[in-house]
């Protein structure tokens, strides 16, 4: 694999304090529809951290995918992978906001904004990503490790195939993404 | 690399780039309205027009489209000049006549100096400035559900044989291929497709849909027409497109502590 | 009949020719748009029946000529156009040169028998000198043939449309024929290229570049195919050039299409025909399927290694479609709307594929080119216009129609000599060139010789050939409107500055026919004017002012006189004109029976008078006076 860093996700680390969810919102503050000076004040995070029990927690980040089911059908050319950071980013200007990747992505990693009039999703804050900085336990990590997990390939393992296949998908790949 | 003179200064760019596209690389504003990044050239509003010539045409030159215009080398483009600004207040001049109500026109003319327009008023105004972008986006969702019907001052965009609005005159065919989705109404910058999200469902150009709900949760997601189009246009099963994105990404959590349940057992 | 070799097709001219040279006498009925609505077929067909019931030995098909006794004969075919429609339906006899106007049916045995078995003249049917009404027996005899040099139109009106075998007899597909044996196509196309043909359908675009460098673009992208267009559409109100040439020889145009394919390695071509042409599209059609069944279209024409075929395409109707880029657009099947011409067409024209489009008369110039040769048609015409061209006169003169001038050829003597002047004795005003959005030029461009750049020059332009002229009853303020208010509507309304622009043009101009504005708004037209000249999307927008442009630079007087003077000086913006009768009036109250709205009170032999207030200027009055006693001032 190549020597880029990339977000790994330790689930088991996770204790669900939410940090993340706060240093994304205020990495991405809201911008008002038709100006372009960003705000103070925080956006809608595009990490979240999921209780499973008291002491389980899942943060559930974009993938990134290697074949990204988003990326596929957006009809603008809007989303396009970073190749410094590996993100697959919204060229905002190029959104016309027709939802098809929110209800593509597979793992529900692609949100509208509707305060934005603006699609987002996890950027790798351009390649710094704000959530591994603040994340106390080492649960979110942005280095260069090597991994038995590739990014997903959503489109590719289950062309053809229903979303209940795609979860199988999932759980093989496993937590630790780029 | 290639490169061009752009206000007199030497820019360089890539092929295929358009004389708009170098210019904002290069933060030179150019007014646009009818120009979107994400769709293709209309060369509609004319507003984004500069100058071009060579050295070789010997004084001669062009106005042009800006966003249009292929950057080439060794061209030679001016975004400014006395000529282009009267041409630009012009054609705001001529719009603000067309909408002389419509707020965007009003702030549109108002950046260009034009209290009101100098020239005489549209009879029945409506909101439409005939920019395209609906027709595009329409056109790059796949749906091609609107058009441009009729010519010149008469023309209007709306599903075939239709006119934009809810008011339909009885015996007009309601919207065939539109799926629903809005995107011509939220791409429109003067808010003149109207359309209604209501407890029955949506309604825009006349036409009634149903909004498919989020399997799990129940959110509002899209028109089924909407979803149907999706999995059609993008070869996805149809099963991608039942879920919101947030039940999608509780699904996706509890996938993963699944497996780290597993692993932690084995 | 399939012709499978170059050799078997120079056979069959030779035949052919020599038949056509044994002709005692043809006569030809003109069966253009024109005179088939004034019965045209009808006189054919009484013309057959007639010489069939008489003992002369007539055919109708020039192949049957030989089978009759020996060669000879008479030939009666229906024509293409004659060009003099206002006075058809027309039949010519050759070579006798005997032009019969306004034929009837019932004319017909009295033609066969006197005509064709006596060789008289039969008088009445005679056309008038307008001026000495004296009878003129054909063409050689009336200004309006005698002063036109027929190239592209040669064929208009002598041969039979419908006939491969008189096309052939005519030196038809001899062009095709010495290309095919003896040219390289880069030797044809350098016979264009040196003929310095200009484009007719109206940039005057030198042919021969266009060609070279779609081919050059063609080159470049190995893995595109070229295609080839006609441009049938002339939407110009008032044209018929095109439609005549179409109409009545459409082997010309296809030959044509044929040897640039040939010169250009293209193997697809198509026609776009104006959907409001269904004779020319017939005929095209048929010419096609003729082509076909010879072997002179498709695979391996003649049998040599050059394949070409075409495919014709019924236009929707719009004047913006005669504009390439729409044309292309609605040739794929797209609605047709320009797109911005960044991109030559040549380079990326029809499905994004090098594309030449030339307009009818181009491409039915092309087969006289390479027959005669470059320098040949080189000669005619002036040096950087070469050629010909037709021109459809129309409006105020004596004689109307289809005639084709030597490039350089001045306005006055189309006027006058082939026009025969200005009808009613009255003064020439202007003359409207270059179709809606050409220009209006007055007297005093009367001695400019025609072409390409002088039109231009003189601020209007060549455009496909329209020619409409107006006499000192015209009001200028009124021509312009009516020719932005045409432009109006067919403005395709993609771009703003034409779409509103016109609009703002048409309502300006409407208050200087009232009489209204000032001085100001002659400079708000003018602003608008630049503004569309410069920004607007394609050629309609911005050659559109043209209208206003011409008739403010030569006629600025008179847009004053009523703005400043409430005054419209030709009577005709009715807000500004009154309805007066004079002391001529007799009293015989034919106006005051014409008047719809009963504004004109008066007794039998007792001067009328009209109630302005009533009248709408209607003019019905000044219509039927017999004493020229209404006045409109
Ligand atoms: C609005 C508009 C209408 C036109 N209509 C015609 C037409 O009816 N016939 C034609 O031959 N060319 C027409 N043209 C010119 C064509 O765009 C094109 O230049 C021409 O067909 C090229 O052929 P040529 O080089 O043989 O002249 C029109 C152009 C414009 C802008
Ligand atoms: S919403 Fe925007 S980014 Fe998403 S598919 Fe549509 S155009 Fe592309
Ligand atoms: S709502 Fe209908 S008309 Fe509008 S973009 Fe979607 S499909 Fe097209
Ligand atoms: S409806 Fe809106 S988006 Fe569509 S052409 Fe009119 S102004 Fe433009
Ligand atoms: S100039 Fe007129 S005809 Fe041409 S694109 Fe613009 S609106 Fe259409
Ligand atoms: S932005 Fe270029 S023409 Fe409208």
């Amino acid at each position: 694999m190549s020597e880029a860093k990339r977000l790994f996700v330790t689930p088991g680390r996770c204790i669900g304090c939410r940090g993340c969810e706060i240093a994304c919102a205020f990495a991405h503050p809201v911008r008002r529809p038709g100006g372009h000076r960003p705000s103070d004040q925080p956006g809608k995070s595009r990490i979240r951290t999921f209780p499973m029990s008291a002491e389980r927690h899942v943060p559930v980040v974009c993938l990134q995918c290697e074949e990204a089911a988003c990326q596929a059908v957006c009809p603008t050319g809007a989303l396009q992978r970073n190749e410094a950071s590996g993100a697959i980013e919204v060229l905002t200007e190029r959104c016309v906001r027709c939802m098809m990747c929110v209800v593509a992505c597979p793992f529900g990693n692609v949100h509208d904004e509707p305060a934005m009039r603006e699609i987002v999703k996890c950027d790798l804050c351009g390649g710094d990503p704000a959530c591994a900085k603040f994340c106390p336990t080492a649960a979110l990590e942005y280095a260069v490790r090597p991994t038995r997990n590739p990014p997903p390939k959503p489109l590719h393992s289950v062309a053809g195939g229903t979303r209940g296949q795609m979860a199988g998908a999932v759980s093989t790949t496993g937590p630790s993404v780029r | 690399m290639h490169s061009m003179q752009l206000n007199g200064r030497l820019v360089n760019f890539e092929a295929g780039q358009t004389l708009l596209e170098v210019a904002r690389a290069n933060e030179v504003p150019i007014p646009t309205l009818c120009h979107h990044p994400g769709l293709e050239s209309h060369g509609g509003c004319r507003l984004c027009v500069v100058e071009v010539t060579r050295a070789e045409w010997d004084g001669w030159w062009r106005m042009v489209s800006a966003c249009e215009f292929p950057a080439a080398d060794d061209l030679i483009v001016a975004t400014e000049s006395e000529r282009l600004s009267r041409t630009r207040r012009n054609v705001v001049d001529l719009l603000l006549a067309r909408c002389p109500e419509t707020p965007f026109t009003v702030a549109l003319g108002r950046d260009f100096g034009l209290a009101k327009s100098s020239l005489a008023p549209r009879a029945e105004p409506d909101d439409c400035i005939l920019c395209g972008l609906c027709v595009r986006v329409c056109a790059a969702v796949g749906a091609h559900a609107i058009a441009g019907a009729d010519r010149g001052v008469h023309k209007q965009v709306g599903p075939p044989y239709a006119p934009p609005s809810f008011e339909r005159p009885p015996g007009l065919a309601p919207a065939g291929d539109c799926i629903g989705c809005l995107c011509c109404a939220e791409i429109c910058p003067t808010g003149h497709i109207r359309y209604e999200n209501n407890a029955q469902g949506r309604e825009i150009w006349g036409r009634s849909f149903r909004v498919v709900e989020c399997a799990s949760c129940g959110a509002p997601l899209g028109t089924p027409e909407q979803l149907d189009h999706f999995a059609a246009r993008s070869g996805l099963s149809r099963d991608y497109f039942e879920r919101c994105d947030a039940c999608s990404k509780l699904d996706t959590a509890r996938a993963f502590d699944q497996q780290v349940m597993g692993e932690g057992t084995s | 009949m399939l012709i499978e070799s170059v050799a078997a097709l120079r056979a069959r001219q030779a035949e052919l020719s020599e038949l056509w040279a044994g002709l005692e006498r043809r006569v030809l009925v003109c069966a253009g748009t024109g005179c088939v609505a004034g019965g045209a077929l009808e006189v054919h067909a009484a013309l057959t029946q007639a010489t069939e019931e008489s003992a002369l030995d007539v055919s109708l098909e020039l192949s049957s000529c030989a089978d009759r006794d020996g060669p000879g004969g008479t030939l009666l075919v229906e024509s293409g156009c004659h060009g003099f429609c206002e006075l058809g339906p027309l039949v010519h006899i050759l070579p006798d040169d005997i032009l019969y106007t306004r034929v009837r049916p019932k004319d017909a045995a009295a033609i066969v028998e006197k005509t064709l078995g006596a060789g008289e003249v039969i008088d009445r049917l005679l056309y008038k000198d307008p001026v000495s009404k004296e009878p003129r027996q054909g063409h050689g005899e009336m200004g309006f043939y005698a002063h036109q040099k027929r190239v592209v139109l040669a064929r208009c009106g002598e041969v039979s449309p419908a006939s491969l075998d008189s096309y052939l007899a005519t030196g038809g597909f001899c062009a095709l024929a010495t290309a095919l044996d003896t040219l390289t196509p880069e030797e044809v196309l350098r016979e264009v290229e040196q003929s310095g043909l200009r484009g007719r359908g109206g940039g005057g675009f030198s042919t021969g570049r266009k060609w070279r460098s779609a081919l050059r673009a063609r080159e470049a992208r190995p893995d595109s195919r070229l295609h080839v267009i006609c441009n049938g559409d002339e939407g110009d109100p008032g044209a018929f050039m095109d439609r005549s040439i179409m109409e009545g020889d459409p082997f010309a145009v296809l030959e044509g299409m044929a040897l640039g394919a040939f010169a250009l390695g293209s193997t697809r071509g198509y026609i776009y025909v104006r959907h409001e042409y269904p004779l020319a599209v017939r005929r095209l059609e048929r010419a096609i399927a003729v082509l076909r069944d010879a072997g002179l279209l498709g695979e391996r024409i003649l049998g040599c290694d050059f394949s070409f075929d075409l495919e014709l395409t019924r236009g929707g109707g719009a004047f913006v479609c005669g504009e390439s880029s729409a044309l292309m657009r609605s040739i794929e099947g797209k609605p047709g709307e320009p797109r911005a011409k960044y991109t030559h067409s040549t380079d990326r024209g029809l499905f994004d594929e090098p594309t030449v489009l030339n307009n009818v008369e181009t491409w039915a110039l092309v087969p006289y080119i390479v027959d005669h040769g470059a320098a040949h048609f080189a000669a005619i015409g002036t040096e950087r216009s070469p050629g010909t061209k037709a021109f459809s006169l129309v409006g105020k003169v004596n004689n109307t129609g289809l005639v084709e001038v030597p490039m350089g050829t001045t306005l006055r003597r189309i006027i006058f000599e082939i026009g025969g002047g200005i009808q009613k004795g009255r003064a020439f005003k202007a003359v409207q060139t270059g179709g809606p959005s050409g220009g209006c030029l007055p007297a005093e461009k009367l001695d400019l010789p025609v072409d390409f750049d002088t039109l231009t020059a003189a601020g209007s332009m060549m455009g496909s050939g329209g020619m409409i002229v107006m006499d000192e009853r015209t009001c200028m303020v009124d021509v312009a409107k009516y020719f932005i208010d045409f432009l109006m509507g067919e403005s395709c309304g993609k771009c703003v500055p034409c779409r509103e622009g016109l609009g703002q043009l048409s309502s300006l101009l409407a208050q200087v026919t009232r009489g209204e504005g000032s001085e100001s708004l002659l400079s708000k037209v003018e602003s608008l004017a630049e503004t569309m000249e410069l920004a607007s999307l394609c050629a309609l927008g911005r050659s559109a002012p043209n209208p206003v442009l011409s008739t403010l630079a030569y006629f600025r007087d008179e847009y004053l006189q009523h703005i400043e003077k409430q005054r419209c000086p030709a009577g005709v913006c009715k807000a500004l004109v009154t309805y007066r009768i004079t002391e001529a009036c007799t009293g015989c109250e034919a106006c005051r029976k014409a008047c719809p709205v009963g504004a004109i009170t008066g007794e039998k032999k007792v001067l009328h008078v009209i109630d302005d207030a009533l009248c709408t200027r209607c003019g019905a009055c000044e219509a039927v006076c017999a004493f020229d006693a209404v006045l409109v001032e």
